[in-house]
C-alpha cells in the first residue's frame, strides 16, 4: 500500500476560491482610498487658496472703505480755515463764535469729540457728543493716528495743525468711534461666518467696529492671508489689509471648517462611489474566481479519489482554455495510471499462483527432506551401531574406528539437515511482532546450556530489561544461536565470559543495539564477510564442531525484521557479534 | 479386551529393525506387530482385509504411528481413528522423521496423545524408546477397552 500523504485539512481561508477575489478587492481599495485622498487633498487646497483670495478681496475692500485720504484732505482743509486761524490769532468772543460755528457742523451722530488747543498746549475749545470719550492731551502730532481704548470703547485721533505765515498757532483734533456707513455694508462684503477687525497694525488694540475686540495672533505688519487656531479650538482662515494714510490694518477671516466643507461633502459623494466601484469588483472577481477554481477544485477531488484507490475518476475538460487543458491532462494522466494499475494487476494475478506454487513445492520440497533424508541416516547410524554391538568379536579395532566415523558423519548430516530446514524455515515464517523481552530468553537459553554441559564452567552477565520488538520464534532462534556459539568458542579458555546486552533506542532515532560478547577463539575480520554465510566456516570442524548455518541463519531472521547484524573480533581475544531490531514503524493517521 | 500388543505403523524396514532392537534393549517385552501402511494399519485395527479373522476387540495398548506412510498416511489413519468408537481413546504415539511444525499442530488436533520425533543419533533413540516403552506401557493408565463392536 502506498504511504500517500493525505492533504491537510483545507480551511476557506487557504482557498484560491477565496483568496483571489480577497486580494484584488484590497488592490482595489488601495487605489481607491490613495485616488480619493489624493483628489481630496487637491480639492481641499484650491478651495483654502479661494477662500484665502477671497478674504483679501474682502479686507482690501474694506480697508478702501476705511481710507485716511479723504480724512486727511479734509483736515488739510480745516488746518487752513480762517475762522480757526483767527481765533486762535485773537481769542476774543467774536473769533471764537465764528470758530465754533465753524467746527460744529462736525459733530454728526456717532460718537465724537472736538478739541481746539492754541500753540501754548491749552485747550481753547471743545465739543462732545454721545458716548463721552476722554479729552485729549498733549502732546498733539498731526495725522491719523493709532487707536485707542478706554473702558468699552475703541477710537482714534484725527490732528490738524493749524498755521498762518508765521508759524504754528495750534492744533484741531477730532476723536471719534468707528461708524459703519453705511450699516451692514461689511458684513454683506465679507459674507456670514466671517468676522472683520480694524485694528492697529502693530496688533495692541483690535476693534470690531462697534467696541474692543480680543486680538487675533496673526501678524498684520504685512497684509496677505493668514492662518490661527481660535480659543474655542476651530481653526480659522483670514486675510489683513493695511488702511491707507494710517496706522491701522483690516482683518476678516473665516473658520476653516466653512470652507473645506465642500471638500467634505466630494470626498463623501467620492467614497459612495468608490463603494460601488468596490463591490461590483468584489462580485466580478468572485465570478471569475469562482470559473477558475471550480475545475481546480473538482481536480483535486478527482485527484484525491485516484489515490484513494479510484482509478476510473475523470474530470470535465470541454473548456479551451488552459484549465481546460490541464483537465484533458489529468484525464490522459489519470488514464495511463489506470491502465498501469490493471496491467500491475494483471501481472500480479497472473504470478500470484505461480508464486503459490512455487512456495508449495518449496514447502513440500523441505517437508520431504525434513522426512526422507532424515530416515536413511537413522539406518546408517542404527546398523553401524548394530553391527558394533552384534559383531564385536569379529571386528578389530580399524574397524570399529570406521564404523565410529560412519556415525559420526550420519550425526552430522543430520545436524546439517536440522540447520538447514531451519534456515529454509526462517526465511519463508510470517513475522509475528510483539515486545520480547531478549533476558529472560537469555536466561531460559543459559539455564538449558548449563544444564546440558554441567563440566563447564561459564560466566554469563546477561544485562536486565533487554526488550525488543520482534517474532518471538524468531529472536529465540537468534540468542540460541549467538549464545551457543559464545558458548562453544569459549571451551577452551578460563575462566569463560559471556555477556548479553545492548543499548535501548534512544530519542535520536537510533534503533536500539543489541551484542553477544565473549572472551572465546574469536576470529580472524580478514574473513568477516564469510561470517553471516551458510556454509562458511572459520574454524576446522576438529577445533570446534558446527554447521556453519547459524550465522546464516541469525543474519536472515535480523534481516527479516529490518535489522543489522555485524561482528568484530580479534583472534584469541573473543568476539562480538552485534545486531538492531527497529521498531516497527507504526502506521498513523494523518 | 486389551492384549499386550505394541502395534507399529512403519513402512521402513530399517526402521522397524531399529525399534525391535530399542524395545528389546530396553527390555520392553510385548509384542510388536507391524504394518507397513496406513490401509493395513486400519485392517488391523478394525479386523479387515488381511486381518478379517482378528477379534477387533483385542486391541494394542499401544500405537506407534509414522507419518508418511504409503496409500493413506499418518494423518489419515489418526482422523479414522478417532472418528470410529473402538479406537477413539486409544493411545497414539507419532513417532516420526520430521518436527515441522504443522506436522505436529496437525497430529495434536486430530488427538494424538504424544508426538516423538526419531533422533538420527542410534544412542538418542534408544534412549527414547525406553522412555516411551516405560512411560505408555508402565505408566500410563490406558482407557477402559471398547468390547462392544460398532455398527460398521
Amino acid at each position: 500500500m502506498s504511504t500517500l500523504q493525505h492533504p491537510g485539512p483545507f480551511s476557506r481561508r487557504q482557498s484560491l476560491r477565496w483568496r483571489l477575489p480577497f486580494l484584488v478587492c484590497v488592490l482595489v481599495a488601495v487605489v481607491l482610498v490613495t485616488f480619493l485622498w489624493a483628489a481630496y487633498l487637491r480639492v481641499e487646497a484650491t478651495l483654502v487658496r479661494a477662500a484665502g483670495e477671497r478674504a483679501q478681496v474682502a479686507a482690501d475692500q474694506v480697508a478702501s472703505l476705511l481710507d485716511g485720504r479723504r480724512t486727511m484732505e479734509q483736515m488739510r482743509q480745516l488746518g487752513a480755515d480762517p475762522a480757526l486761524r483767527s481765533f486762535l490769532q485773537s481769542p476774543t468772543d467774536e473769533t471764537r463764535e465764528a470758530a465754533r460755528v465753524r467746527l460744529r457742523p462736525l459733530i454728526g451722530t456717532s460718537p465724537r469729540r472736538i478739541e481746539l488747543w492754541d500753540a501754548a498746549g491749552s485747550r481753547v475749545l471743545e465739543f462732545s457728543t454721545g458716548v463721552t470719550l476722554p479729552r485729549g492731551s498733549v502732546p498733539l502730532v498731526p495725522g491719523i493716528r493709532e487707536l485707542q481704548q478706554s473702558e468699552d470703547v475703541v477710537f482714534s485721533d484725527n490732528v490738524a495743525e493749524i498755521r498762518d505765515d508765521s508759524g504754528p498757532l495750534g492744533f484741531l483734533l477730532i476723536r471719534s468711534t468707528f461708524v459703519e456707513t453705511p450699516p451692514g455694508i461689511f458684513s454683506r462684503l465679507v459674507g456670514r461666518d466671517a468676522v472683520v477687525r480694524v485694528a492697529n497694525r502693530r496688533g495692541d488694540i483690535w476693534s470690531n467696529i462697534a467696541g474692543p475686540a480680543p486680538p487675533v495672533p496673526v501678524d498684520l505688519g504685512r497684509p496677505g492671508m493668514g492662518q490661527y487656531r481660535a480659543d474655542n479650538g476651530e481653526m480659522r482662515l483670514g486675510a489683513a489689509s493695511h488702511i491707507r494714510a494710517t496706522p491701522w490694518a483690516v482683518w476678516v477671516d473665516f473658520p476653516l471648517t466653512m470652507v473645506v466643507a465642500p471638500a467634505r461633502l466630494f470626498l463623501n459623494q467620492m467614497i459612495g462611489v468608490a463603494l460601488i466601484y468596490l463591490a461590483a469588483a468584489a462580485v466580478m472577481v468572485g465570478i471569475l474566481s469562482a470559473r477558475i477554481t471550480r475545475p481546480l477544485s473538482e481536480l483535486s477531488v478527482a485527484a484525491e479519489a485516484i489515490a484513494a484507490g479510484d482509478y476510473s475518476r475523470r474530470v470535465g475538460g470541454n473548456r479551451h482554455d488552459e484549465i481546460g487543458r490541464l483537465g484533458r491532462t489529468f484525464n490522459a494522466m489519470a488514464g495511463q495510471v489506470q491502465e498501469a494499475q490493471q496491467r500491475l494487476e494483471a501481472r500480479v494475478a497472473e504470478r500470484t499462483p505461480r508464486l503459490e506454487a512455487a512456495n508449495k513445492e518449496l514447502d513440500a520440497f523441505s517437508y520431504s527432506v525434513s522426512h526422507d533424508l532424515r530416515a536413511p541416516l537413522r539406518s546408517i547410524d542404527g546398523v553401524s551401531q548394530a553391527l558394533l554391538e552384534d559383531s564385536a568379536d569379529t571386528l578389530d579395532a580399524k574397524g570399529k574406528g570406521h564404523l565410529q566415523r560412519v556415525r559420526a558423519a550420519a550425526r552430522r548430516m543430520g545436524e546439517l539437515i536440522d540447520d538447514l530446514l531451519e534456515l529454509s524455515r526462517v526465511g519463508r515464517a510470517e513475522i509475528r511482532r510483539d515486545t520480547v523481552g531478549l533476558s529472560e530468553i537469555g536466561h531460559t537459553i543459559a539455564a538449558e546450556l548449563r544444564k546440558a554441559h554441567p563440566d563447564r564452567h561459564v560466566e554469563l552477565d546477561i544485562q536486565e530489561g533487554l526488550v525488543a520488538d520482534a517474532d518471538r520464534g524468531l529472536a529465540q532462534i537468534v540468542l540460541e544461536n549467538l549464545l551457543g556459539n559464545a558458548w562453544k568458542f569459549t571451551a577452551n579458555v578460563s575462566p569463560a565470559k559471556i555477556q548479553l546486552g545492548g543499548k535501548q533506542a534512544d530519542d535520536n532515532g537510533l534503533g536500539a543495539v543489541y551484542f553477544v560478547r565473549d572472551n572465546g577463539a574469536g576470529f580472524d575480520m580478514t574473513y568477516v564477510d564469510k561470517l553471516f554465510r551458510p556454509f562458511q566456516r572459520l574454524h576446522g570442524h576438529g577445533d570446534f564442531p558446527g554447521t556453519g548455518i547459524g550465522l546464516a541463519t541469525v543474519h536472515r531472521i535480523i534481516d527479516r525484521h529490518g535489522g543489522r547484524v555485524w561482528a568484530e573480533s580479534t583472534v584469541g581475544a573473543g568476539a562480538t557479534v552485534y545486531f538492531t531490531l527497529p521498531q516497527h514503524a507504526v502506521e498513523v493517521e494523518a | 479386551m486389551r492384549t499386550r500388543v505394541i502395534l507399529l505403523v512403519e513402512d521402513s524396514a530399517d526402521d522397524v529393525e531399529l525399534t525391535r532392537r530399542a524395545f528389546e534393549r530396553s527390555h520392553i517385552a510385548h509384542e510388536i506387530v507391524v504394518v507397513t501402511d496406513g490401509q493395513e494399519a486400519l485392517d488391523y485395527l478394525f479386523a479387515a482385509g488381511a486381518f478379517a479373522g482378528r477379534d477387533p476387540n483385542l486391541t494394542p495398548q499401544v500405537v506407534l504411528l509414522d507419518l508418511k506412510l504409503p496409500k493413506l498416511d499418518g494423518l489419515d489413519v489418526l482422523r479414522r481413528m478417532r472418528a470410529d468408537e473402538r479406537t477413539r481413546r486409544l493411545p497414539v504415539v507419532v513417532l516420526t522423521s520430521s518436527k515441522e511444525e504443522s506436522d505436529v499442530v496437525r497430529s495434536y488436533d486430530l488427538g494424538a496423545n504424544s508426538f516423538v520425533r526419531k533422533p538420527v543419533d542410534f544412542d538418542e533413540f534408544l534412549d527414547a524408546a525406553c522412555q516411551l516403552g516405560l512411560y505408555w506401557l508402565v505408566v500410563n493408565e490406558a482407557p477402559p477397552a471398547v468390547t462392544k463392536p460398532s455398527a460398521t
